[in-house]
């Protein structure tokens, strides 16, 4: 039979100060771990909700980002003539030769970053219609026109709508804003291929992007760029291509977890010196309880139980502690793209769950050995204690 | 009265060493964190030198190479000593793909920076053979490269891979890039990528002993400010800080993990001197009967505190230290992270936030009991 949960909260109760100061060490815990894996979640999020599954993007083979990534302008026309592209509004190929160039711009706040432009192709902008125009127009090529996503345009310098922005001799007008929700091309400034080509003397372009027809289509389509000599591109399905960049969150992850753990290991030694308290005070409460007939499994149970909730408590405060943070927007470099990516702090509800499990991790861990203690005592010695 | 602090802390040992424990474990973190955030500024890769090296770019971005004719201009301007190209060649080694950079850059210029030494017959072999390369040593140890080995670097942005014998390896803070030839980068590029041919990413600049090397850099700025490309030139130091600050808000992060850890830590120690203070309070009603001012129990239970804390605060610092000077970061790391000095100051700091925290924990709970009056506390069973 085991002793009702009733008893360990009004334990935890009578013991105001000490189960406070414990609930909220471990809370703060489990609040970086939380935060830590929000941040990973965010980058990961906008990575994954990226991509139409029809489309198809293609970059130099070996190259680890669209950025990074240099396809001379004979395969690029070679791929635009490949068999199985879908048709678009205006009847033409749904396909887009684009260039990428990075230009360092200074953030609104301080310090700078390398802001992405994207040069896209006619059919561009249909291949991604998660960007819808917020403000202003759409830029028009020949013009060198920029639209900015409403992300880059909030957080730098000469990027807002009306604003000029200056790449050396070249001095480009922003026309428009567009919001892209919260995918890469959030974190992106559009403008045509032509212009960005003629502005920074690239006859060169980064990758290629496509709409197939429809599935079978697409596998040729890609087994087409690569096999084919004139082009050996690296091409997948775009989301595909977008989750490979979720690596780009790697180094935040390990880092998390490395202080999230390093932490644990505190607060659990921190749990550990409660639950001790707590048995040593109550040796002859436990000596009643088992003059009463609770086996010493039942005790140790109780003991167990307690650590648990003293942790789960502190798992479900640290939580609530980093909720604030959810949809903060925030921006870091993306080292395999080389620029700035933005995304918002994710805390989900499979995080906040993971949360209190890594708090009831360190009450298990900080309860197990008082609790053992607890069920050894001898009830006849625990009476006599004072 | 030091020895009855000591006695009283020794009183209940797992607590004592809970406590301290658990401060020791935040504080190895505290001192990680400051040490990751300093490295994070590169200011480990600062020196004397290091200010005379000027980095001279394209302004508008990093992608914009300049062309090579700047390199006459640029040594011909008042107060510059050397000039040599700078380009970037991102590339991975063999399989498994092992991502880095080598540095294409002058023969005449690598080896002699003072902060990069290089033993003189292995630069000469360098110098005389365009298609070496310069490796630094913690390189050599991570791939077990021996001098005269042949090995390959393949292009993941250029379309072409370097092959290069190496002939020398040189010390230093920077401890990441292989120096190559940059007349041999530059005839790989007028074979597979015309377009790139005889423009390099950035110049490096070194200006003569006294002068202000700010000065160079605006000079340099002003001088090409109508130029066909404009550049930016800014000392090696402040094109680390660039990074840094393209990271964003991390270190702001990692401050705020910081400031949770160090929170975390006083609430474990409060309830520790609380706990230690509860199951006094007869003894301490007793010490104030036989005499003993309020102002000496409290400096009593701080004391205990700082013992406590101060110990485990120590013992998390100097581990900290030790565990970073045994392991070598740059090799569990796989060279991602070259440095992580834990520098004094970082270590002072910590042991006066280990010492601060002590007295903080200590004194509500103290305050608390000695307040209580005699009588209460006298009768007090628990």
């Amino acid at each position: 039979m085991f002793i009702p949960l009733k008893y360990n909260l009004r334990n935890l109760a009578v013991r105001r100060t000490s189960t406070m100061l414990t609930v909220f060490g471990i809370g703060v815990s489990v609040a970086v771990f939380v935060a830590t894996m929000a941040l990973v979640e965010g980058i990961r999020q906008t990575f994954v909700t990226t991509g139409d599954p029809l489309n198809v993007l293609a970059i130099r083979d070996g190259a680890q980002s669209e950025t990074g990534s240099i396809i001379e302008p004979g395969a690029a026309l070679a791929a635009r003539t490949l068999p199985g592209i879908a048709t678009g509004t205006d009847g033409r190929p749904l396909v887009s030769l684009e260039r990428m160039v990075y230009v360092n711009q200074e953030r609104r706040t301080s310090g700078s970053s390398n802001v992405v432009i994207r040069g896209l192709d006619d059919g561009g902008r249909e291949l991604r219609p998660a960007a819808r125009l917020v403000a202003g127009r759409w830029y028009t090529p020949g013009r060198r026109e920029l639209t900015v996503s409403r992300t880059i345009a909030a957080r730098f310098r000469n990027c807002a709508l009306g604003e000029e922005l200056v790449t050396g001799k070249v001095r480009w007008s922003v026309v428009g804003i567009f919001d892209a929700g919260r995918t890469a091309y959030a974190s992106e400034i559009w403008t045509s291929a032509g212009d960005l080509g003629s502005a920074f003397h690239r006859t060169v372009y980064s990758d290629v992007m496509m709409r197939a027809a429809d599935a079978d289509a697409q596998r040729e389509l890609i087994a087409q760029l690569a096999a084919d000599p004139r082009m050996r591109l690296d091409a997948r399905t775009e989301p595909a291509f977008y989750a490979t960049q979720t690596k780009a969150s790697t180094p935040v992850q390990i880092l998390g977890n490395v202080i999230a753990v390093v932490m644990a290991v505190g607060s659990a030694f921190a749990a550990m010196n409660t639950m001790y308290a707590a048995v040593a005070s109550r040796g002859r409460e436990v000596a009643v309880l088992r003059a009463l007939g609770f086996s010493r499994a039942a005790i140790a149970v109780s003991f167990v139980t307690e650590a648990l909730l003293l942790a789960v408590g502190g798992g479900v405060v640290g939580g609530i502690g980093v909720l604030p943070l959810n949809g903060v927007t925030t921006g870091t470099t993306n080292w395999m793209a080389f620029s700035e990516m933005t995304f918002h702090f994710a805390v989900t509800p499979a995080l906040f769950a993971q949360g209190v499990a890594f708090a009831a991790v360190m009450g298990l861990v900080g309860g197990i050995l008082p609790a053992l203690r607890a069920s050894r005592m001898s009830p006849a010695q625990a009476m006599r204690a004072l | 009265m030091v020895k009855l602090i000591l006695k009283n802390a020794l009183r209940n040992r797992r607590r004592t060493i809970l406590t301290a424990l658990s401060v020791a474990v935040s504080l190895f973190l505290l001192v990680s964190l400051r040490t990751m955030i300093i490295e994070l500024r590169g200011q480990s890769l600062m020196s004397e030198q290091s200010a005379r090296r000027l980095i001279t770019r394209s302004s508008v971005s990093l992608q914009l190479p300049l062309p090579l004719a700047y390199k006459e201009r640029l040594r011909r301007l008042e107060g510059v000593e050397t000039v040599s190209e700078y380009q970037w060649f991102p590339c991975y080694y063999q399989q498994p793909r092992e991502p880095m950079i080598t540095i294409a850059a002058d023969p005449g210029f690598a080896g002699t920076d003072p902060d990069y030494p290089v033993p003189p017959d292995e630069l000469a072999a360098f110098r005389a053979d365009p298609t070496s390369a310069l490796v630094p040593v913690k390189m050599m140890q991570r791939f077990g490269w021996k001098l005269g080995d042949r090995v390959t670097f393949s292009g993941t942005v250029l379309p072409f891979d370097l092959a290069v014998t190496i002939r020398g390896t040189f010390t230093g803070p920077a401890q990441n890039a292989p120096i190559t030839h940059f007349s041999y980068f530059n005839e790989l590029a007028r074979r597979a990528m015309p377009s790139r041919v005889d423009r390099t990413m950035a110049f490096l600049v070194r200006t003569r002993p006294g002068v202000s090397p700010a000065e160079v850099g605006r000079d340099i700025d002003a001088a090409f400010a109508n130029a066909e490309a404009p550049t930016l030139t800014e000392s090696e130091k402040d094109f680390t800080l660039g990074f840094a600050s393209m990271l964003g808000n991390v270190a702001l992060f990692i401050s705020v993990i910081a400031a949770a850890v160090v929170f975390a830590i006083v609430l474990v120690a409060t309830n520790t001197m609380s706990m230690a203070v509860r199951e006094r309070t007869h003894e301490i009603a007793v010490l104030k009967t036989i005499g003993f001012r309020p102002a000496q129990i409290v400096a009593m239970i701080v004391g205990e505190s700082l013992a406590i804390s101060g110990g485990g605060g120590l013992l998390g610092v100097i581990g900290a230290k030790a565990f970073f000077t045994t392991f070598d970061i740059y090799q569990l790391t796989s060279g991602i992270v070259q440095h992580f000095n834990v520098t004094p100051e970082t270590i002072g700091l910590a042991l006066a936030l280990a010492v601060g925290m002590a007295v903080v924990s200590a004194i509500i709970p103290a305050v608390r009991g000695v307040l209580r009056p005699i009588a209460a506390g006298l009768r007090d069973v628990t």
